[in-house]
């Protein structure tokens, strides 16, 4: 135990060591049938997996081979088996790989030699085609899944600024972002992670200005997940993270593309993960998880005063219900004359110690904030509002509650939205109940040092190596200078040095220019 | 293309430097300089803080001397293996001295002033247990916490102090150049000298500090910055209270700092005061904390070895 408590600096390490799923790694025969036997084994026969023998004459010249469910038939029809039924009739005989190639008018076809290859493809969406007495097998990209429209994002709603948000589908977000940048330095790399959910993941950049140190980090600890599924960008999130056992996001989550290419912009690094609308930008400091990207749509005055409201109104959020508690509880002397009588007076008919009518107070609507989100869309409103209004009142009326503990909890409670992160808002949720405790145990002395250890801890966090403090703590001026204000865009001719670019100036000389 | 950081530059220090002798030497000094000294104890500290120059300028020397190797590592090559390692471990003596005195004189002063009625070991068990956290995040994460406090701190420990100079009596702290005995301002000088203690904490980072050429400047920066904040409320304190006056009180500064009042929201500013001396002792503990620890480690040549470390814990 103590040994682990004073341990060095994080290493990552692999979560998983064995591979989840062992397929047969052999070539294909020049036997059709056998081949085809091979793959219906090795898949388990399901019920969605079609196969349509292309037949001339007697003779079966090739076999298509598809999942009905992942496959685009309207595509498949058009594309593969109209084409090629019309080469049989033309030809009027057998005909081999290379002749059911060049019928297709197909842009991009893959061909395979190996069992398992075939299989991946198969699983992926891929029609197969199996021609007779071949040893390749063709692989024809025609996923045509249901997919979901472009739309606004919900968790990142602005008044300014373009409406679009991401998507499920990885390539329609790719897209989405090539139409913001259109520089040839736009670099794409993908992998395929998860055993069993072979989920496409691209790592994007510009080659120009994301730190190569950076770059090399993220595909290293990209390479070394070993998992068998991965559903939503936050398993990726929490496995390349710099260190686990933290409540702070250590990654940067979004669903507005615009959000993500100013990223790539100040030379980040960006994670898309397919089948997940949120995408992944690395570094993060906890300094950038309140700004949000509609700052950068007004007026840089007005944008100055919302980075305020939001960073005041989390600091105040967070920390109200520990300083409330201690200075009701355990330090009344140090406010003043008139709050102490009109917090005596409120609390008259209380029965409850301070601490625990709170700790209801809190729990009430943190069950009723919890349950809004399954509500159906049209009673949301009406039941969270109204709900939370009667039930509020009827707790003071009742005498269970006072006034002021329910005005402290409500804005507390709204109040840590004011974050442009969810995670970073669940995690100052935390936050918020610890510094509680520690108030109703160790009253106003009590939160100052929790609040320190929290700070401790935020300190020793590091996100792809970039302090998770900066640029307060190690101090950079120049991005100092953009952090509680807004600069406007003529004086914003840096990159933040925070993230260590490879050319800071924005508008950087080109390579001789003096 | 900015290189990543992974030692403390000279921001780093001089805010750790500046967050450690504030929080260590603030609370006792107008009592000591009253007590040696008498209505114009300032002087003391005055001379006291001139004494430093020539350590701190003696400790820039050594670490130019030895500019990968921390005190423990270097004083046997100066003194021998044996005298070395005796002289290694009463320097570590004493700084585990200063922060058990620090940590006491903390916790004591919390307890009187906000927890009257929490045991004294609960909250001082508490706040080393902060400080045993802070430590944990090793020289990097305790130097951008202390980055972090530095300008808050700053600002509200002066306002503070700058506040409770309203009611200051100039004849409290008059007249200026009287000493009533040469003995009295030496041992006064001696004793106010025990903020400047910290300075020792310099040897033991050296390894860390990636502009050792700066080191003098830094030094020299924090702690006259610490000092004028020190003198302030030395002056303060005796001006409001007087001489005799100030040894009336146990924690002359909280008493001073709540003479400063923030009209319909603060029954005084000695919350604030407080608040701020609180996170600049735990992160100076948990600072020094690491030092012993790290220092523990030294001597048999294994800057990770860990039950040495936590043997000092």
């Amino acid at each position: 135990m103590v040994r682990r408590f004073f341990r060095g600096p994080y290493q990552f390490t692999r979560l998983y060591k064995k591979p989840a799923i062992l397929l047969e790694e052999r070539e294909f025969t020049d036997d059709l049938d056998e081949n085809l036997k091979s793959l219906k084994k090795n898949l388990g026969d399901p019920a969605d997996l079609v196969w349509r023998r292309l037949e001339s004459g007697k003779e079966t010249t090739a076999v298509i081979l598809y999942f009905e469910t992942l496959v685009d038939r309207d595509l498949l029809g058009r594309q593969v088996i109209e084409p090629l039924n019309r080469r049989l009739h033309e030809v009027k005989g057998p005909l081999d790989a290379e002749d059911l190639r060049e019928s297709l008018t197909f842009p991009k076809v893959l061909a395979v030699t190996h069992l398992h290859q075939a299989v991946e493809r198969l699983l992926a969406g891929d029609v197969l085609l199996l021609p007779a007495g071949s040893r390749v097998v063709l692989a024809l990209p025609l996923l045509g899944v249901p997919r979901r429209p472009v739309d606004e994002a919900p968790t990142e709603k602005g008044i300014k600024g373009p409406r679009e948000g991401f998507t499920e589908t990885i390539t329609d977000n790719i897209g989405l972002i090539r139409r913001y940048i259109k520089d040839p330095n736009l670099r794409l790399e993908k992998k395929v992670i998860g055993e069993r959910t072979k989920t496409e993941v691209a790592v994007v950049y510009l080659n120009d200005l994301a730190n190569p140190d950076i770059v090399a980090e993220v595909r290293k600890r990209l390479e070394q997940i070993e998992i068998d599924g991965v559903l939503e960008s936050n398993y990726l999130g929490e496995l390349i993270a710099d260190r686990r056992w933290t409540i702070f996001p250590l990654v940067q989550e979004t669903e507005r593309p615009d959000k993500v290419a100013a990223a790539l912009l100040e030379g980040r690094v960006v994670i898309f993960v397919d089948r997940s609308p949120f995408t992944i930008i690395v570094p993060v400091t906890s300094n950038e998880l309140y700004q949000s990207q509609v700052d950068f749509y007004y007026n840089p005055f007005i944008a100055t005063m919302l980075r305020l409201i939001r960073a005041v109104g989390t600091i105040i959020a967070v920390t109200l219900p520990g300083f409330y508690l201690s200075f009701i509880s355990v330090n009344p002397e140090l406010l003043p004359q008139t709050f102490i009588q009109l917090e005596a007076s409120s609390r008259i008919q209380v029965p409850l110690p301070a601490a625990l009518e709170m700790l209801l107070t809190f729990f009430a609507f943190e069950v009723l904030r919890e349950s809004s989100i399954r509500f159906p869309a049209g009673l949301n409103l009406i039941i969270g509002v109204g709900g939370g209004i009667v039930m509020g009142l009827a707790a003071i009326n009742a005498g269970l509650v006072s006034g002021i503990t329910v005005a402290v909890v409500v804005f507390c409670i709204l109040g840590t939205f004011n974050t442009s992160n969810p995670s970073k808002e669940q995690a100052w949720r935390w936050v918020r109940y610890l510094l509680f405790a520690a108030g109703a145990v160790f009253g106003f002395m009590g939160v100052i040092a929790t609040g320190v250890l929290v700070l401790a801890h935020m300190a020793g966090l590091k996100s792809f190596g970039v302090s998770y403090l900066a640029p307060w703590a190690p101090p950079l001026p120049v991005d100092i200078a953009d952090a509680p204000v807004r600069l406007p865009w003529w004086a914003s001719y840096r990159r933040p040095p925070t993230y260590r670019p490879r050319e800071e100036d924005r508008l950087g000389k080109t390579e001789g220019e003096k | 293309m900015l290189k990543e950081k992974t030692g403390i530059g000279p921001g780093l220090f001089f805010m750790v430097l500046y967050v450690s002798l504030f929080g260590y030497g603030v609370i006792h000094a107008p009592r000591v300089a009253a007590e040696y000294i008498g209505p114009n104890g300032y002087w003391g500290f005055i001379l006291a803080f001139i004494l430093s120059f020539p350590v701190m300028a003696g400790i820039a020397w050594l670490g130019r001397r030895f500019p990968n190797c921390s005190v423990i590592e270097y004083l046997p090559r100066l003194f021998g293996g044996f005298f070395g390692k005796i002289l290694g471990f009463l320097l570590l003596v004493a700084i585990l001295v200063l922060m058990i005195r620090t940590s006491r004189i903390f916790s004591g002063g919390v307890n009187i002033f906000f927890l009257r009625r929490t045991p004294a070991w609960a909250s001082a068990a508490f706040f080393l247990l902060v400080s045993l956290y802070i430590a944990r995040q090793g020289i990097e994460g305790i130097t951008r916490l202390a980055a972090f406090v530095f300008p808050l701190t700053f600002v509200l420990s002066f306002l503070a102090i700058l506040f409770s100079m309203e009611y200051m009596e100039l004849d409290n702290i008059r007249p200026v150049f009287f000493f009533e005995s040469g003995l009295a301002v030496a041992a006064g000088t001696a004793n106010l000298f025990s903020p400047f203690m910290v300075l020792l904490t310099v040897l033991l980072i050296n390894p860390y500090l990636t502009r050792k050429e700066k080191s003098f400047p830094v030094m020299a920066g924090a702690t006259t910055l610490a000092s004028f904040l020190i003198l302030l409320t030395i002056v303060s304190g005796i001006g409001n209270y007087g001489a005799e006056g100030i040894l009336r009180y146990s924690f002359p500064v909280f008493e001073l700092s709540r003479k400063a009042q923030l009209p319909f929201v603060l029954q005084s500013f000695a919350l604030l005061f407080s608040a701020t001396w609180l996170s600049q002792v735990l992160v100076a503990t948990g600072f020094f904390y690491y030092l012993l620890a790290e220092g523990a480690a030294d001597p048999v040549s294994r800057r990770t070895i860990v039950p040495s470390r936590s043997a000092w814990i």
